[in-house]
C-alpha cells in the first residue's frame, strides 16, 4: 500500500487547482490556509460550478447560493490564490515537486480588471440568446455577466452570437460600457506556470435524457432544469410553473435512474445525489406551492446514507412525498399537456397514472474535459469512465504529486466533494512539506485616535452604473446628505468600487481630514471588506467605517416609485450616517497559537489525521482509550473492492510510530479540557503499571477521531439465543479464520438494517448494506455452491459499489425486499435448519426460507462515553449522538467550537476510504490554525462593564462557546474564544455587557436618524 | 397476508434449473425494478399475470406453484420487457423456459400444450384477419361484430 511520503525536493510551492466548483474553490482556499500559494484554473466563465445553479441544498434546505457566494467571494479576495477563469491547461511536463504547466486562456473579450459587472451592455445588446446559465430555460444577451453573483463580477462576449463577429454594425456595448471594458481584438493567451502538485476537481456533468423516451415534451424536464425552474434566480423567478403552458403544476412525478444503474446507458454505477436532491426538489416545490404541489417519486432503492438523510427522508415522506419502487423508462405524453407514467405498483400490477410535470432525475458522468486531462497526466480512468484511485487513498492518482477530488473520482454530494478537497489539499501539502510557504500579511488596523473629536464624515453615494441611478435621482439625494448633522463631504460615483474611486476615496479621507466614512451602495456582505480596505490604507481605523444599502434593500425593489425610493434612500444613508458618528475602532486582540495538535482517537481516523498533522511538522499527542491502535479496523479483514484493510492498518500504525513528531498514549483518556482556540490545555489519565497517572498536554487544535461500536441485536432474531444466528463482523471473522462450520452451511439468510432504520436508530448506518454484500461475495467464491438471500429495505450501494451489488446478483445471490413494518422472523426447530419468515409484499405471501445460519446486518453506533467527551469539548451532538458539524454541506469536518474538527465513524459512519479522507481534511483545517503563529479574536467581542455587573452568573450559564468565565468570582470574557453573538449581552438584566460593534449607541442612533426624532431610551 | 408458503414447498434447484434454459443466464440480475411488468400489454388486461411476481417465485424456488400456474400460458411473446429491462433480463426467455419445464415436468400434458400452440395460431390468423376486415370494411364497422362473423368462420 503506497503511503504518502514528504517529497525530498520542492522546486515550487505553487499548488495548480483544475476547476473551480466547490471542490476545486475549497481545495484552492485550504492549500492556501497552508502557506501555499494556488493557481485555480477554470474553463468556464465563472467559478461555483455545478452547485451555482442549484435551488437548495439537502438536507439543510439551505440556498445554496447564500452558502456558495461567501465562498466564492473569499477565494476571489485571498491574496494567494489567483483565479484564471475560461483557461484551460494544455501540456504538463516535469515531476511532482516540479511540474511546468502550459496554460491557455481563451478570449472573453471583456477586461476583467476593468469591468466591474455593472451589466450596461447586456442591456444595450440586440442580440438574444439562450442563457447556458439557465440551461436554455431562458434568454440573455451575447454580452452578459454569467450570473448576479459570478466571480470574477465581469461579463463575457459570445463571439458566435454577436453581431459584430458576424460582420454586422453594432458597438453598443463598447459605446456604453463605462469602464471602457470591452476589447473585441483579444486574443487567446498562453503561458506557464511551474507548480509542485495538482489538484484535479473537475467535478461531473448531468447525464444526458435525450435518449429518455418522452424528454422531448416541454413538460418532462431533467432534474438539473427543475432546479433552475425552482430556483429564484431562475427563468420564472421561483415562480413554479410547468413549461408547456405555464399553468402551476399540482402533480410532479420524480423519475429515478435516468442515466444511473443502467449498463445500457453507459452508466452501470449509482449516482449517489439523486436520489437525495428528488426528495429536496420535492419538498421544495411542496413548500414554494403552498403545499399545493403532490409528488411522488418513482425509484429502485431510495438511497439516503448520509448524514442526517434518513431523517430527510422520513420528513419527506410525512410531508406526503408518495414513493414507488418502480423503475420508469418512458413517459408518454398527454395531448391537454402533462405525461402519463406506468409503472409497477407494490403487488406487481401495472399501474398508469397522470402527472402534470414529470422531472427526469439525472444521474453524474464523469466531466467534460476529464478525459483530456487523463491523457495528458497519463493517469488511469477506472471501468466507469473517472479517474481512478485507491479505495483507500480516495485522492491520490496513478501520477504521483497529482491528487483529485470530488465527483471526479467517483459521484458524491457536496459534503464529501468539500471532505475530499481538503484531503487532497491536505496532502498537497504534505507532499511539499520542505516547500517554503508564504503568509498573507495580516496587519492590526491603525489605531487613529478619533473617538474624541468632532465626525468629520465623509458620504460617498454609488450609481452601480444605473442600477441605483435608474431609480434614485442621486444629485438630489447628494444635497440632501450634505445637510445631515457631521457630514464633512458628499460625493457620488459611477461606481465606488472600482479602482479609480477607491483611490480617489483614500486621497479624499486624508485630504479632507475625514474621520468616518459612509458609503451608500450595494451589500456589506460583497463590499464592505472592499471599502475597510481603502480606510486602512488612508490611515483610519476600518472600525469607522458604515454601510448603507440603497441597491438591493431600495433602488432593486422600488423601481417603480422613484420619488419614494429617493425618500427612502435619505433615511437608510441619514440612519448609516447617525451610526457612523458613533462608531468605534476595532481592535482585534492577537494572541499566540501553541504549535501543538492533540488527537482524541487511535483508529484509521486519528492514526491519518495524527500522519497528516505531523508530516506537516506540528508535533501530534494521539490518545487512544483501548491498550492498541487501530480502533474498528482491527476487525477488518477485507474490504468489497478488495484492498487488504490489515495491511492498510499496519502501514498507518508502523508509520506513526516511527514518526518523530507523533507521541502515543495509549490507554489514556481525556479527562479534563481547558482553554480555547490555540491554547487548550487538556488533561489524559493513563493506565500504567503503577496505576493512574495524570498528565497535562498543551496544544492549540483538537481532531476528534473517537469512532463508534457495532450495535449489539442482543435478544433479536434469536442473537445471543442460537449460536447460528450472527452478525456480520462475527462472519467476517469466520470467513478470515476459515471456520470449519462454514463449508457445512447450505443456506445463508441476510437481514439488513438491524439497528439502523428503526425508532431506537432511526439513521443509516451507511456500511451495512456494503458489508452484505462484501461477506456475500466472500462466501460465494470460497463457497460456491451456498446459497445467499439478502432480506433488505433498500440496498444501498451508492456510487460504485452498485458494481458489487450486480456481481453479487451475478453470482446467483438472492435479493428480497421487505417493508420496515413487516420484518423478517426468525424461528428455531430442533435439529433443523432455522426458519426465516419473510412477508413478501409483491406475492402477497409469507414465505418460510430454511437457514442454517442467520446473519444480522447490524448498525453503527456512537462510541462509548461520546456524550461525556461532547461536553468536555462543548461539541453539539445529533440526536443520533454523532458528533454535530459547524455546516454539514462546507464546513463538514468543523465542529461549532473553534479548534476543534472531527472526523471519521465519530462524525457518522463511513468506509474506511472516506474515514481516511476525512481524517486528513479535519488535519488540513487543524494545520490551517496551527500554521498561523498568532491569532487574533474576533471584532464582534462581548464586553462586560465590571460595575453594573450584579453577578447573577445567567452569562456564564448561557455562553453556547464557553467565552465568560470566572475570575475571583466575577464574570469575565475572554476575547479570544468570544464569538460576538450576544446572547449575553440580550440577557444581563444589569444591562453590563455591551457588544464591541452593533452596540445600543449605534442602535439608537440609527432608530433616531429613522425616525427624525429623539427616541426613548430603555433601562427605566 | 393471505397465503404462507412454507420450506417443503421451495425448491432451492429450482433457480439454478431456469437459468440454464437458453436466453435465462441473467434471470439473477433481476433488480425487481417492475419495468417489465409496467410495459406488458397483457399484464394490463390479465389480472392474474405480472413478470414481477414470475421472476420472485423463481427466484424462491415456488416450482410446483409457479409450473402449474395459468399464468405461464397468458404471455403473448411481445418481448417489449426484455428491450426495456436496464438489467438485460429476458422474461420473454424465461417464460418460454418455464413453460419447457411445466411439459418437461408433467405440469401440463404434450396435448394440453399442443392446444395452447394451435389456440396460439388460431388468434393470430384472427388477428390478421380482423385487421384486413377493419382496414378493408366499411368505415362504420362494428368491431365486435366483425370479431364474431371471422371467429365463427373458424370452426
Amino acid at each position: 500500500m503506497a503511503t504518502i511520503r514528504p517529497l525530498d525536493r520542492v522546486a515550487h510551492p505553487r499548488v495548480l487547482v483544475v476547476g473551480g466548483g466547490i471542490a476545486g474553490i475549497q481545495a484552492a482556499l485550504e492549500a492556501a490556509a497552508a502557506g501555499l500559494p494556488v493557481t485555480l484554473v477554470e474553463a468556464g466563465f465563472s467559478i461555483g460550478g455545478r452547485m451555482a445553479q442549484l435551488d437548495k441544498t439537502f438536507p439543510t434546505n439551505d440556498c445554496a447560493m447564500c452558502i456558495l457566494s461567501p465562498r466564492m467571494l473569499e477565494i476571489s479576495r485571498h491574496p494567494l490564490i489567483t483565479i484564471q477563469t475560461s483557461t484551460q491547461a494544455i501540456e504538463v511536463q516535469g515531476r511532482a515537486g516540479d511540474f511546468q504547466v502550459l496554460l491557455s486562456r481563451r478570449p472573453r473579450f471583456v477586461d476583467v480588471g476593468k469591468c466591474t459587472g455593472c451589466g450596461e451592455c447586456a442591456r444595450v445588446c440586440p442580440q438574444n440568446l439562450p442563457d447556458p446559465y439557465n440551461l436554455g430555460l431562458s434568454q440573455t444577451k451575447a454580452i452578459h455577466v454569467p450570473f448576479p453573483q459570478a466571480i470574477p463580477q465581469a461579463a463575457y462576449l459570445t463571439p458566435e452570437a454577436c453581431r459584430i463577429f458576424r460582420g454586422k454594425s453594432c458597438e453598443a456595448c463598447i459605446k456604453v460600457c463605462p469602464a471602457g471594458a470591452i476589447n473585441l481584438k483579444e486574443a487567446a493567451v498562453e503561458w506557464t506556470e511551474s507548480v509542485g502538485a495538482i489538484i484535479l476537481a473537475l467535478g461531473a456533468a448531468p447525464a444526458p435524457a435525450g435518449d429518455f423516451p418522452g424528454y422531448g415534451h416541454p413538460d418532462v424536464v431533467t432534474s438539473v432544469e427543475f432546479e433552475r425552474l425552482l430556483s429564484a434566480t431562475g427563468p420564472q423567478g421561483g415562480k413554479l410553473v410547468r413549461p408547456s403552458d405555464h399553468t402551476e403544476p399540482s402533480r410532479l412525478a420524480f423519475i429515478q435512474c435516468v442515466g444511473s444503474r443502467d449498463p445500457q446507458a453507459g452508466a452501470a454505477y449509482c449516482s449517489t445525489v439523486c436520489c437525495m436532491a428528488s426528495l429536496k426538489e420535492a419538498l421544495v416545490a411542496r413548500e414554494i406551492s403552498a403545499g399545493k404541489v403532490e409528488s411522488t417519486i418513482f425509484y429502485m432503492d431510495l438511497r439516503a446514507q448520509g448524514k442526517g438523510y434518513e431523517g430527510y427522508l422520513e420528513q419527506a415522506r410525512g410531508h406526503g412525498v408518495a414513493l414507488v419502487r418502480s423503475r420508469v423508462t418512458a413517459v408518454t405524453p398527454r395531448p391537454q399537456g402533462g405525461v402519463l407514467v406506468r409503472f409497477t405498483d407494490a403487488h406487481g400490477r401495472p399501474r398508469e397514472q397522470p402527472f402534470d410535470l414529470a422531472v427526469l432525475s439525472v444521474g453524474l458522468r464523469p466531466g467534460r474535459t476529464l478525459p483530456a486531462w487523463v491523457r495528458r497526466l497519463g493517469l488511469g480512468l477506472n471501468e466507469h469512465g473517472f479517474i481512478k484511485t485507491s479505495p483507500l487513498l480516495q485522492v491520490t492518482t496513478a501520477r504521483p504529486g497529482v491528487l483529485v477530488c470530488g465527483a471526479a473520482r467517483e459521484p458524491m454530494d457536496i459534503p464529501e466533494s468539500v471532505t475530499t478537497a481538503s484531503a487532497a489539499a491536505a496532502v498537497a501539502s504534505r507532499l511539499l512539506t520542505t516547500a517554503s510557504r508564504t503568509w498573507a500579511p495580516k496587519t492590526q488596523p491603525a489605531l487613529s485616535r478619533v473617538a474624541d473629536l468632532p465626525p468629520r464624515i465623509g458620504v460617498f453615494l454609488c450609481h452601480c452604473g444605473t442600477n441605483i441611478a435608474k431609480t434614485i435621482d442621486l444629485a438630489k439625494l447628494a444635497t440632501a446628505v450634505a445637510q445631515l448633522p457631521g457630514v464633512a463631504h458628499v460625493e457620488d460615483n459611477l461606481f465606488s468600487c472600482a479602482v479609480d474611486s477607491t483611490t480617489r476615496m483614500r486621497e479624499t479621507i486624508q485630504t479632507q481630514r475625514l474621520n468616518r466614512v459612509v458609503v451608500a451602495a450595494c451589500s456589506p456582505r460583497t463590499h464592505e471588506g472592499v471599502f475597510r480596505e481603502v480606510l486602512a490604507a488612508a490611515g483610519l481605523n476600518p472600525g469607522y467605517f458604515a454601510f448603507a444599502n440603497i441597491r438591493e434593500q431600495c433602488a432593486w425593489v422600488h423601481q417603480t416609485e422613484p420619488a419614494a425610493a429617493l425618500t427612502k434612500a435619505l433615511d437608510l444613508v441619514a440612519m448609516a450616517v447617525s451610526r457612523a458618528a458613533v462608531l468605534t475602532p476595532i481592535q482585534p486582540q492577537s494572541f499566540p497559537v501553541i504549535p501543538r495538535a492533540l488527537v482524541l482517537g487511535g483508529g484509521v481516523a486519528g492514526l491519518s489525521a495524527a500522519l497528516t498533522l505531523a508530516d506537516q511538522g506540528f508535533h501530534t499527542y494521539l490518545v487512544e482509550r483501548q491498550n492498541s491502535l487501530g480502533g474498528l479496523a482491527r476487525e477488518l479483514f477485507f474490504t468489497l473492492e478488495g484492498p487488504d484493510p490489515q495491511e492498510f492498518l499496519h502501514g498507518l500504525q508502523a508509520a506513526v510510530y516511527r514518526h518523530p513528531n507523533i507521541e502515543v498514549h495509549i490507554q489514556t483518556e481525556l479527562i479534563k479540557l481547558t482553554g480555547h482556540v490555540g491554547q487548550f490545555k487538556s488533561t489524559v489519565r493513563r493506565l500504567t503499571l503503577d496505576g493512574l497517572k495524570e498528565r497535562e498536554l498543551s496544544h492549540g487544535v483538537i481532531v476528534v477521531a473517537t469512532g463508534g461500536r457495532e450495535f449489539r441485536p442482543q435478544g433479536r432474531y434469536l442473537y445471543g439465543e442460537d449460536p447460528r444466528v450472527l452478525t456480520q463482523r462475527e462472519l467476517e471473522g469466520k470467513i478470515n479464520f476459515c471456520d470449519l462450520d462454514l463449508p457445512k452451511v447450505r443456506q445463508v439468510v441476510m437481514i439488513q438494517c438491524v439497528g439502523s432504520r428503526e425508532p431506537d436508530h432511526p439513521y443509516c448506518s451507511r456500511l451495512c448494506c456494503s458489508q452484505a454484500l462484501k461477506n456475500a461475495l466472500l462466501l460465494k467464491e470460497r463457497y460456491p455452491l451456498m446459497r445467499i438471500t439478502i432480506l433488505y429495505r433498500d440496498l444501498r450501494a451508492y456510487g460504485f459499489r452498485e458494481s458489487y451489488y450486480v456481481k453479487a446478483k451475478d453470482q446467483g445471490v438472492t435479493f428480497i425486499p421487505f417493508e420496515a413494518a413487516r420484518p423478517p422472523r426468525v424461528a428455531a426447530a430442533r435439529r433443523r435448519p432455522l426458519t426465516v419468515w419473510v412477508e413478501d409484499e409483491l406475492l402477497d405471501q409469507a414465505v418460510a426460507l430454511p437457514a442454517d445460519l442467520v446473519v444480522l446486518s447490524t448498525g453503527i453506533e456512537p462510541a462509548a462515553g461520546s456524550d461525556n467527551l461532547a461536553q468536555q469539548l462543548r461539541v453539539a451532538q445529533t440526536l443520533d449522538g454523532w458528533f454535530q458539524e459547524a455546516h454539514q454541506k462546507l464546513r463538514p469536518v468543523d465542529s461549532a467550537t473553534e479548534g476543534v474538527f472531527l472526523c471519521g465513524v465519530a462524525h457518522y459512519p463511513k468506509s474506511l476510504g472516506e474515514t481516511a479522507a476525512q481524517a486528513q481534511a479535519a488535519a488540513i483545517r487543524a494545520a490551517g490554525i496551527l500554521f498561523q503563529t498568532e491569532l487574533l479574536a474576533g471584532e464582534m467581542v462581548a464586553r462586560i462593564i465590571p460595575e453594573a455587573c450584579r453577578r447573577c452568573l445567567a452569562c456564564v450559564e448561557l455562553c453556547p462557546f464557553g467565552a465568560v468565565t470566572l475570575s475571583d468570582a466575577k464574570p469575565e470574557v475572554r476575547l479570544e474564544v468570544c464569538r460576538g453573538c450576544g446572547v449575553c449581552a440580550a440577557e444581563c438584566p444589569a444591562g453590563a455587557i455591551h457588544m464591541s460593534r452593533g452596540a445600543d449607541p449605534e442602535l439608537a442612533a440609527q432608530i433616531e436618524a429613522a425616525f427624525g426624532g429623539e427616541m426613548r431610551t430603555g433601562g427605566d | 397476508m393471505t397465503e404462507t408458503v412454507n420450506l417443503q414447498d421451495l425448491d432451492p434447484q429450482f433457480k439454478d434449473e431456469v437459468a440454464a434454459e437458453p436466453g435465462c443466464q441473467h434471470l439473477w440480475r433481476c433488480f425487481a425494478c417492475g419495468v417489465c411488468t409496467a410495459t406488458c400489454p397483457v399484464s394490463e388486461l390479465t389480472p392474474g399475470f405480472s413478470p414481477s411476481q414470475i421472476i420472485r417465485q423463481v427466484l424462491y424456488g415456488q416450482r410446483a406453484a409457479l409450473l402449474s400456474s395459468p399464468a405461464l400460458w397468458h404471455c403473448a411473446g411481445c418481448a417489449r420487457c426484455s428491450f426495456q429491462c436496464p438489467q438485460d433480463v429476458r422474461f420473454l426467455d424465461i417464460i418460454q423456459g418455464l413453460r419447457h419445464l411445466a411439459l418437461r415436468d408433467g405440469f401440463i400434458s404434450p396435448a394440453r400444450a399442443a392446444r395452447l400452440a394451435r389456440g396460439e395460431r388460431l388468434i393470430q390468423e384472427l388477428r390478421r384477419r380482423l385487421i384486413g376486415e377493419i382496414l378493408s370494411g366499411p368505415e362504420e364497422l362494428e368491431v365486435k361484430d366483425a370479431l364474431a362473423r371471422l371467429a365463427g368462420e373458424e370452426d
